[in-house]
């Protein structure tokens, strides 16, 4: 059983659109305030933590990259009906699409946050989330393939932008405060790998669209290279915070990212350079955000056996700000942020190893052919 | 032509006229949004907004926080020398919050802090802790953690209040001060992000610059006496171990400039005292900080004659003889070795001795040698025994090699205590590099 014909199916992705939208998964909302939820447990060495997680991350990203091989003109949900039934399968979808609401909950309500303390104090935040939401609306409808040209377009100034921020943040920085170079220990290390793990397993949310992969050989590589990518911009994002606020500054400060960014500027002739940064960054996040978005209602449209995600856009938008809305103050976002860091990683782990694991066990590959049917022809 | 492809046909052109009318809602819609969303309801003129150039917090005799703003008047046209171009507003209350809240609720126009080039402690705040002030600005989504901060012994008003011919204010004058000529003055480079990070760590106490009144006659002039004329801005001594009646003796009439020179000492977040000029430029060379420095000392072996050096590049080691890797032997960290290496230019020789021998070149290296450590020596002598704080950042040499959980728990806690028990050898070697374009000093033949 195929997937159904639907709007997008003819959507067509490359290999390196891959790559960026997996980097942009993994780093675009989190490296806000990654380090301040690494750094108090891994002390100086959370930039290494973040390195073990993305060796995690790498993991959970090759085994979704072989499942996306087994099945490469499935979706999650139809990988999932196919190694489990349609019952059982519906089931991990809908838990898929859970995960990847609570993603995107979470993702928005941090970003909009970050944009309403630091620049819009007098903006209702409802506004700036309603701001998001229309964007991430009118992304949806136009498919994953446009998301996808555009996340290549905006994350090579993204990069250009933080490659920026590196330099002029150097003269500033202290590298001597990532010393002792194992922190609070191997162990502490260890642990807070494990929660940056949580980051790199964002990833899998690239399962959802992941048929349109026109090559789909690539998948593995494709998602380890974005994580691989997505980790490495968080660790030297989260090195240079260490470097410059100090371990205490950076368990301090609400976002780390954006203190750094504060801290830096040209010269004399352009100070609060940093809203440049934060425009880039936001675009990021939006993408990032569209494309969970997307995974999210594809899903719920493949449980519903819908032809069309597109009547599920408006209906889910709502239910996606309304839930972004339910964390009240920072410190609540920031404790289902903690809550989120801490248990879902154990998610983006079983998943892919789970179908997988299901699927070679019954010998499942293809679109309707296993392993069997094809040596006995 | 059949039935079902005309069907199709206007079917589709249905479909195209639809996306059109769809388009051009969404366009409609973005012109509205951006006519009626633009933020002019709430739009505040730039004539309306208060620039804040500096801020100043001090503590009035009864316990109260007094807070300066002085803030920039931009006038419209650039020629209009008689217009003054800032003004300094000063509030009182319980708290710096408090005192800005009412400077708020007093200025006519709102006050914007993005823009604080200097921010100004009284010193009588300092020595009861700059925390208070701290919480507030670094809440702040508007103050910027690159301003400069300074330490006064003067009135925080009468520092912000000084008119000088080569900047607008006092505030952008101290921002030039620090940008340009501090690379080479003996004041620590000492930014609000410096402080915030340097408060919470017992082992890198630290130096915030010193700004004071001078009268024109102070400016650049230099007290007698051999030992006195060796450091640019010994003057700074006299005020500095004086505390903060130093200045005051100047009388009121005479025009008075500013002067950053010295340092004050934090521990923790309370100053502990201050440190002169030249002990202010040995600990930045102790901590590698110190970008440049130029200084005169007698000529060896020529009693009457002095030479000038502008110091190009120095390095300090903080080496530790019996190893502190372990947890255990952090605690017992007993001697100190700080070596220093650099190379100095020769930028003015008033002596007879020409310095035309390798003999006389090595007396004059082992001379610059000596009076460098003599300075360190004092330095040690001082942050030991005078300030009682860690203003040479050895506790941060021990965080560095040490785990961080025995560094929280055991060392830091007892690290100020520690730090004064502590054997400290300075080991200094200096060379000499460039000499100039001229080999010896042009002289009238006798």
């Amino acid at each position: 059983m195929g997937d159904r014909p639907g709007h997008g199916s003819r959507d067509e992705i490359y290999y390196t659109q891959i790559v960026v939208i997996t980097a942009m998964i993994v780093f675009a909302t989190g490296f806000l305030a990654a380090a301040r939820v690494l750094v108090p447990v891994a002390g100086t060495a959370a930039w290494i933590s973040v390195l073990i997680g993305g060796a995690f991350g790498l993991g959970i990203a090759v085994l979704a990259g072989y499942l996306a091989a087994r099945f490469p003109d499935h979706s999650l949900v139809r990988m999932a009906e196919r190694v489990f039934g349609a019952p059982l399968g519906k089931l991990i979808g809908l838990t898929f699409a859970a995960y990847c609401t609570v993603v995107l909950g979470l993702g928005s309500r941090e970003s909009v946050l970050a944009m309403w303390i630091a620049f819009l104090q007098t903006t209702p935040p409802v506004l700036i989330s309603a701001v998001f939401y229309v964007l991430i609306i009118y992304a949806a409808y136009l498919g994953i393939e446009a998301i996808a040209r555009v996340s290549l377009i905006f994350f090579s100034l993204v990069v250009a932008s933080l490659l920026v921020l590196t330099a002029l943040a150097s003269p500033v920085a202290v590298p001597g405060r990532l010393l002792p170079i194992v922190g609070n220990g191997l162990g502490p290390v260890m642990r807070a790998g494990f929660l940056a793990a949580s980051y790199a397993g964002e990833s899998i949310v690239v399962l959802a669209f992941i048929r349109h992969l026109k090559d789909k050989r690539g998948a593995s590589r494709a998602m380890a290279t974005g994580v691989a990518t997505g980790m490495a911009i968080m660790a030297v994002a989260t090195g240079f915070g260490v470097m410059m606020l100090g371990v205490r500054g950076i368990s301090r400060v609400t976002f780390p990212v954006l203190e750094t960014a504060r801290m830096v500027g040209f010269g004399q002739f352009l100070e609060r350079a940093e809203i440049l940064f934060l425009a880039l960054w936001f675009s990021a996040a939006l993408l990032k955000l569209a494309t969970v978005f997307y995974a999210s209602i594809t899903s719920i449209a493949d449980v519903l056996g819908l032809r069309d995600y597109r009547p599920l856009i408006i209906p889910y938008a709502l239910l996606g700000a309304a839930l972004s809305l339910i964390p009240k103050t920072v410190l609540e976002t920031f404790d289902y942020l903690n809550a989120f860091v801490r248990y879902s990683v154990w998610y983006t782990i079983a998943l892919p190893v789970v179908l997988l694991a299901g699927a070679v066990i019954r010998g499942l590959r293809e679109g309707g052919n296993d392993v069997r049917d094809r040596g006995a022809g | 032509m059949s039935v079902t492809g005309a069907r199709a046909r206007t079917q589709s052109r249905v479909t195209v006229g639809g996306l059109r009318l769809g388009r051009t809602a969404v366009v409609m819609a973005c012109l509205l949004a951006a006519v009626s969303v633009s933020g002019c309801r709430d739009a505040r003129e730039i004539e309306s907004v208060g620039f804040v150039l500096g801020l100043g917090i001090d503590e009035t005799a009864d316990g109260r926080v007094e807070v300066w703003a002085q803030v920039a008047l931009p006038s419209a046209k650039p020629a209009e020398e008689e217009k003054q171009h800032s003004w300094t507003e000063t509030s009182i209350g319980d708290t710096v919050w408090d005192a800005l809240r009412q400077l708020n609720n007093r200025s006519t126009k709102v006050l914007f802090r993005a823009h604080v080039r200097a921010l100004v402690f009284g010193e009588r705040f300092a020595r009861g802790g700059v925390a208070r002030a701290l919480d507030v600005l670094a809440r702040d989504g508007q103050f910027r953690y690159k301003s400069w901060v300074f330490v006064t012994s003067d009135p925080v008003g009468d520092v912000l209040g000084v008119e000088t011919k080569q900047s607008s204010s006092a505030a952008l004058y101290l921002d030039d001060l620090m940008r340009n000529t501090a690379r080479s003055s003996t004041a620590p480079r000492s930014r609000f992000l410096d402080l915030l990070t340097a408060i919470e760590q017992p082992g890198d106490q630290p130096l915030l610059a010193r700004v004071s009144l001078a009268g024109p006659a102070d400016g650049g002039g230099q007290p007698e006496g051999e030992e006195s004329t060796a450091e640019a801005g010994r003057a700074g001594r006299d005020q500095g171990a004086g505390g903060p009646e130093g200045a005051e003796s100047a009388p009121d009439t005479e025009p008075k400039e500013l002067r950053v020179e010295g340092s004050a000492a934090l521990c923790g977040d309370r100053m502990a005292g201050w440190l002169d000029a030249e002990e202010t430029a040995m600990a930045l060379m102790a901590c590698n900080r110190l970008p440049a420095y130029s200084f005169v000392m007698p000529m060896p072996g020529d009693e009457g004659g002095t030479i000038g050096f502008e110091m190009i590049r120095s390095h300090a080691d903080t080496l530790f003889p019996k190893g502190i890797h372990t947890g255990h032997a952090a605690g017992l960290v007993t001697e100190v070795v700080i070596r220093i290496t650099g190379t100095v230019d020769i930028r003015e020789v008033l002596s007879s001795e020409q310095l035309m021998s390798m003999q006389s070149l090595d007396r004059l290296q082992a001379g610059i040698s000596r009076h460098l450590e003599a300075g360190i020596r004092r330095l040690v002598d001082a942050a030991q025994n005078r300030l009682g704080c860690d203003v040479i950042s050895i506790g941060e040499c021990v965080r560095r090699r040490v785990p961080a959980k025995v560094w929280e728990e055991d060392v830091a806690p007892t690290w100020h205590d520690q730090f004064r028990a502590i054997a400290i050898v300075p080991e200094v070697h200096f060379e000499v590099g460039k000499r100039g374009m001229t080999m010896q000093s042009p002289r009238p033949v006798d």
